[in-house]
């Protein structure tokens, strides 16, 4: 094994692991608004990318230039996904709120079935190639070589989580987001309207998946049954940063996507393995994450 | 002003008020006293739209209230300091007078001129500006409360506790705002254990005890009353 | 239910459709399909067991049932066992693997304990896809035909098979969920604060629970190895350990007939779709969806609700009670009074990160004594039952009970030796009746084990028929027996605190604590509470008493402690408290405070 490939691995685990964290982000925004979370968020992630894959073939197809299309895809994933979540929550989340966690459990369950048979009467069962807005363009460092959009992917995660932060602690709503996460009942004192808040998180969610779908659409071969995959691993991402700790699951994310490609180097059934034998040691030992919040309950 | 008639309240199977009619006029103090677990938060939710009320009716300046989301009712100009403080603890302190305005949603300008308000109100804040509340001292945290709550400018405060776990000298502090408040024309409402303090300041109070009201009238008159002290430390 | 009754509904029916079946169905096909109900069906009778009853989750079922699949193809292909002594042996495997589960789990709740029960199942099927020299991975392996003492069996017999096993299986589950493991499952799924304190070790139960469910599945698996004599790894995926839980949840979680349900539900549901086969999914979910959101409580749950069927209504645990006599005198049943220092808190603190709840707090209570503990919001007197229970472990200071140091034990073990509690804020076993809540309470006086359940030995109903009565004493000592069959969580507030105290009692305490056995009470419910303690009192029970009804503290309570910000600010006879100027001053506001609010007044 080279010094090359260990960096290579490196390179290639932040790319995977800053993808799953963006997703990751929609579990932690609804979990501390609600206190749940879409089970099927990975369903929307596949939605996303295939729309973003039709949206840019299209558009190229037609002439349009590879940059026009990136963008018209990213933004109609935006609206289709932000309704999406919004309509989750709206049939899945405030219908049965109030009862025992299995509830939303399956309930999101639910949603993510119906979403994965529509994908699979439009695009096929079978797997596509999504074209990246770079093409195959790759950058020569010398002792190695990165697709031009793994670097894209690495910098736009960095921005989204910057302007996630941003809309957390700077703008108003961002801060009466945090304020019903924080107390509902004083939030709902100020003015703030806590449904709202949770349709607003679900929205969010849903365009953190979409999103993440059309970052990682070139990535993976995007396809209607890819979504279980992507959920599984950026729900592992939560646990394992802290589910209430947007930071910690960033950090899990990419600590996550790089153990994972490290352990590629020996075997490749090693690194799917990884992600859950490293839940397992660090759920045994600090059953809230890594990063989570530890509180007394009071009786 | 405020006009709550035959309230019931009950959580699940437990009776938490029964039948309480009250009232607060324009311009005065009104304290609620009486021991733990006489129902005088449970009221206070219920006013606000926290709590659903069984029965009862709420009016305010004549507009019935009752069953009002709680998000809704600042809007009638009506502002609620919940117990225990309750700011929010990972924000800071401006951030936290900020989410006061929510419900106005004027200019910056304004906003920004309430917030030099508050911070003349209680110079420890602005010092404090940037800080996290919940790395406050309690005595910090319920002026930011009552800060925070003054910051839609409504013309009723309601306050629950606002001595909660304080020392004299910050219960002080926060009664006298009361009273600055009562002169610069705010109504207010304040339910209190600490019931000598909360009847020298207050005009007219109501005993509460087991989810009824006991003894109601003058705060001079209950100050002077033997048996206030007997609801709170029992007969044998 | 009578003995006979039991035997024909539980058995002889069963028994003979199963028999039938084959007259009526006979083609490949349906034998296969019935073959695959069976199956699931055990497995979701042991996951209804651990969902439904303790309320515990498992996304990760499909581990279980892989290694019961797996480990019995190896017993019979590579170590040449029958194939019904392999299916044994890897049910017991897979009962090891949901220990070892219930143990990485134990701490885990919500979002977190759903990911370590799918990393588990995802770890197995991994280890199933990748392992392909053991398990052929997606390719598969091959099995043998099932066989029996030298006879074959073939689809039919091996349905009748399954079907036996699965009928045992629902027995012993219908006797797990009548007897006092059940109700042990419901009360720790319920509340576990609770059950501690009742004395029941929460962490080695949901070891039990998790086994015994892992084992269903487990037995699940190895017949499904042999059904078609092949297994492969694609079926061991999370879809499968999530259509199990749909089952359970359709079917209604924690009844006894609903894991049928599901069962039908889940395996019938994709026959009659076959026609619609892209658009299975759809219709799959969106009948999920919509049962989820009408049928909160599943289909049986449902059913119940609706007054023809409420003579079958089979929800949670019930409890073959005989007949209960109302004829001889109830005696409140305790044991020998202890006098002089009965428990004693050491300069006990609990810190809360920078706060401190109690600080330095000393206490001695006297056996045969009401002690109260009183302060105003806030002066730290949960924490103080919460160490004393040992909900909390105290940052500093002993505890010492009859002179034993029990600083640093769990609350079941406090409730061992003899000390519980009741809740300020109430935690009853919600889906359990009054009568069965008080039954829990003798948890440590039951003798019977485990296999003697499963089969509800004649020592066993008698055992049940003698703390039934028991139990029913004691609630005609709080005046509840009329209500004794009711949902204790349907009661009034007030009687719901009588049943915590009922059931507290149960434990045979030498020392019981009520905390805030008044709050939220009707003033007609608190004389009836007043009155029951004071009987306890009378009774020489020993008794802390937390309160804010300073009515009832006063008039019941020997002495006691007042709290102020965490600290003990005074402590002695209720009069000395009444006429203590510092408690007048913690509850009213101190000179202090009024003399400098009352400056304001005056120069404002």
């Amino acid at each position: 094994m080279e010094l090359t490939d260990i960096l290579k691995a490196l390179i290639n685990g932040l790319v995977y692991g800053s993808v799953y964290a963006i997703i990751a982000q929609g579990y932690y925004i609804t979990f501390i608004t609600t206190k749940t979370l879409n089970f099927g968020q990975g369903d929307f992630v596949m939605l996303g990318s295939l729309i973003g894959l039709s949206t840019f073939i299209t558009i190229t197809a037609t002439g349009g230039s590879v940059w026009i299309a990136f963008i018209a895809s990213l933004l109609l994933v935006i609206v289709i996904l932000g309704i999406c979540g919004w309509g989750l929550e709206q049939v899945a989340i405030r219908p049965l709120k109030s009862w025992h966690s299995i509830g939303w459990i399956l309930s999101t369950v639910a949603v993510s079935m119906i979403v994965r048979n529509v994908a699979m009467l439009i695009w096929g069962r079978d797997v596509l190639m999504a074209p990246s807005p770079f093409g195959r363009a790759i950058l020569d460092l010398g002792i190695m070589k990165i697709r031009y959009h793994d670097i894209f992917v690495l910098v736009s995660a960095v921005v989204i989580m910057l302007l996630l932060y941003v809309f957390l602690k700077k703008s108003l709503f961002g801060k009466a987001l945090e304020a019903v996460a924080f107390n509902r009942d004083a939030a709902s004192l100020m003015g703030i309207n806590p449904r709202l808040m949770a349709s607003i998180a679900f929205i969010i969610a849903g365009i953190l998946a979409g999103v993440g779908g059309v970052l990682v659409g070139p990535m993976v071969h995007p396809g209607a049954f890819i979504g279980l995959f992507l959920g599984l691993k950026a729900f592992a991402v939560a646990i394992i940063g802290g589910i209430e700790n947007p930071r910690g699951i960033f950090i899990g994310g990419l600590l996550l996507g790089v153990l994972e490609n490290l352990f590629t180097l020996y075997s490749t059934s090693m690194k799917e393995a990884a992600a859950f034998f490293l839940i397992l040691v660090i759920l045994a030992v600090l059953p809230q994450g890594l990063f989570g919040k530890r509180v007394k309950e009071k009786f | 002003m405020l006009q709550v008639q035959n309230l019931s309240v009950s959580y699940g199977q437990a009776s938490a008020l029964h039948k309480v009619s009250m009232e607060v006029n324009e311009g005065e103090i009104v304290a609620v006293i009486g021991p733990n677990g006489a129902g005088k938060t449970t009221l206070l939710k219920a006013i606000t739209g926290l709590q659903k009320a069984k029965e009862g009716t709420i009016l305010y300046k004549g507009n019935e209230i009752s069953g009002t989301p709680a998000h809704k009712i600042l809007g009638y100009g009506l502002s609620h300091v919940p117990q225990g403080r309750q700011v929010f603890g990972d924000q800071s302190v401006e951030d936290n007078l900020i989410l006061g305005a929510f419900s106005i949603k004027k200019e910056k300008q304004k906003i920004q001129e309430l917030i030099e308000r508050e911070y003349e109100r209680f110079p420890r804040l602005k010092e404090r500006r940037s800080q996290h509340a919940g790395t406050l001292s309690g005595g910090e945290q319920q002026m930011l409360a009552v800060s925070r709550a003054l910051m839609s400018d409504p013309d009723l405060v309601i306050l629950d506790e606002p001595s909660m776990g304080l020392s004299p000298i910050f219960v002080k502090q926060i009664f006298d705002t009361l009273l600055e408040l009562k002169k610069s024309g705010k109504t207010v409402m304040v339910v209190e254990q600490l019931a000598m303090a909360a009847l020298a300041i207050s005009d007219r109070a109501y005993v509460l005890q087991v989810g009824e009201v006991k003894l109601h009238g003058e705060s001079r008159d209950l100050l002077r009353d033997n048996s206030l002290v007997k609801t709170y430390l029992g007969s044998k | 239910m009578i003995k006979a009754k039991w035997w024909i509904y539980q058995i002889g029916i069963p028994l003979v459709l199963l028999y039938a079946f084959p007259w009526f169905f006979n083609n490949a096909h349906t034998i296969h399909v019935a073959q695959t109900f069976l199956i699931t069906y055990i497995v979701i009778v042991g996951l209804n067991l651990l969902v439904g009853l303790s309320n515990q989750l498992s996304l990760g079922h499909v581990g279980f049932y892989a290694i019961g699949a797996y480990a019995s193809a190896i017993l019979t292909m590579k170590v040449g066992l029958n194939f019904f002594a392999s299916i044994l042996i890897s049910a017991l495997i897979a009962a090891v693997f949901g220990a070892i589960v219930a143990l990485l789990s134990l701490r885990a709740k919500g979002p977190y304990l759903a990911m370590v029960t799918i990393a588990f199942g995802e770890l197995v099927s991994i280890i199933a896809n990748r392992w392909v020299d053991v398990t052929g991975g997606p390719a598969g392996i091959k099995t043998s035909v099932p066989s029996l003492f030298g006879f074959e069996l073939g689809p039919i017999q091996y349905m009748w098979f399954i079907g036996l096993l699965a009928i045992i299986f629902t027995a012993g589950a219908t006797n797990i969920f009548r007897g006092r493991f059940g109700r042990t499952f419901t009360a720790f799924g319920n509340s576990e604060v609770a059950s501690e304190v009742l004395g029941i070790n929460v962490r080695k139960w949901k070891i039990l629970a998790f086994s015994v469910s892992a084992f269903l599945a487990g037995v699940g698996g190895g017949l499904f190895a042999f059904q078609n004599q092949f297994i492969s790894s694609t079926t061991f995926e999370l879809n499968l350990s999530i259509m199990f839980l749909i089952a359970v949840i359709i079917g209604g979680s924690g009844t006894k007939i609903g894991p049928i349900i599901g069962t039908v539900v889940i395996i019938g549901l994709p026959q009659f779709l076959h026609n619609f086969v892209d658009y299975h999914l759809m219709i799959f979910g969106g009948i999920l969806l919509i049962a989820l959101i009408l049928l909160p409580d599943g289909i049986v749950g449902a059913l119940t609700k609706l007054s023809f069927f409420k003579k079958f209504s089979s929800k949670k645990v019930n409890t073959e009670l005989g007949i209960l006599h109302d004829d001889r005198e109830a005696t409140i049943d305790l044991p020998d009074g202890i006098s002089g220092k009965l428990l004693e808190l050491q300069n006990i603190s609990m810190h809360f990160g920078g706060l401190k709840a109690i600080d330095d707090v000393e206490i001695e209570v006297l056996g045969g004594t009401v002690h109260g503990i009183i302060g105003p919001n806030g002066s730290g007197k949960s924490t103080t039952v919460n160490v004393l229970s040992g909900v909390y472990m105290p940052s500093g200071g002993n505890l010492l009970w009859k002179g034993k140091n029990i600083t640093k034990y769990a609350p079941h073990g406090i409730a061992q030796e003899g000390i519980t509690r009741t809740f300020q804020n109430l935690q009853l076993f919600e889906d359990m009746s009054v009568l069965q809540n008080v039954m829990v309470g003798f948890h440590r006086h039951f003798k019977t084990g485990f296999l003697k359940n499963l089969l509800y030995l004649g020592q066993v109903s008698n055992e049940e028929r003698y703390y039934a009565q028991k139990a029913y004493d004691l609630l005609r000592i709080v005046g509840l027996e009329e209500r004794a069959y009711e949902k204790a969580s349907d009661l009034p507030y007030g009687e719901q605190r009588l049943v915590e105290i009922a059931r507290g009692l149960a434990l045979k305490p030498d020392l019981l604590i009520l905390d805030e056995p008044a709050a939220g009470a009707s003033p007609k419910e608190i004389e009836k509470i007043m009155d029951v303690i004071q009987r306890l009192k009378n009774a020489g029970l020993s008794i802390i008493l937390v309160e804010h009804h300073m009515d009832i503290v006063m008039n019941i309570c020997d002495y006691i402690t007042v709290l102020d910000f965490g600290k003990k600010i005074c402590e002695g006879t209720p009069e000395t408290i009444q006429n203590d100027p510092r408690v007048i001053e913690a509850y009213l506001g101190g000179e202090e405070v009024n003399q400098l609010v009352a400056g304001t007044k005056f120069v404002g």
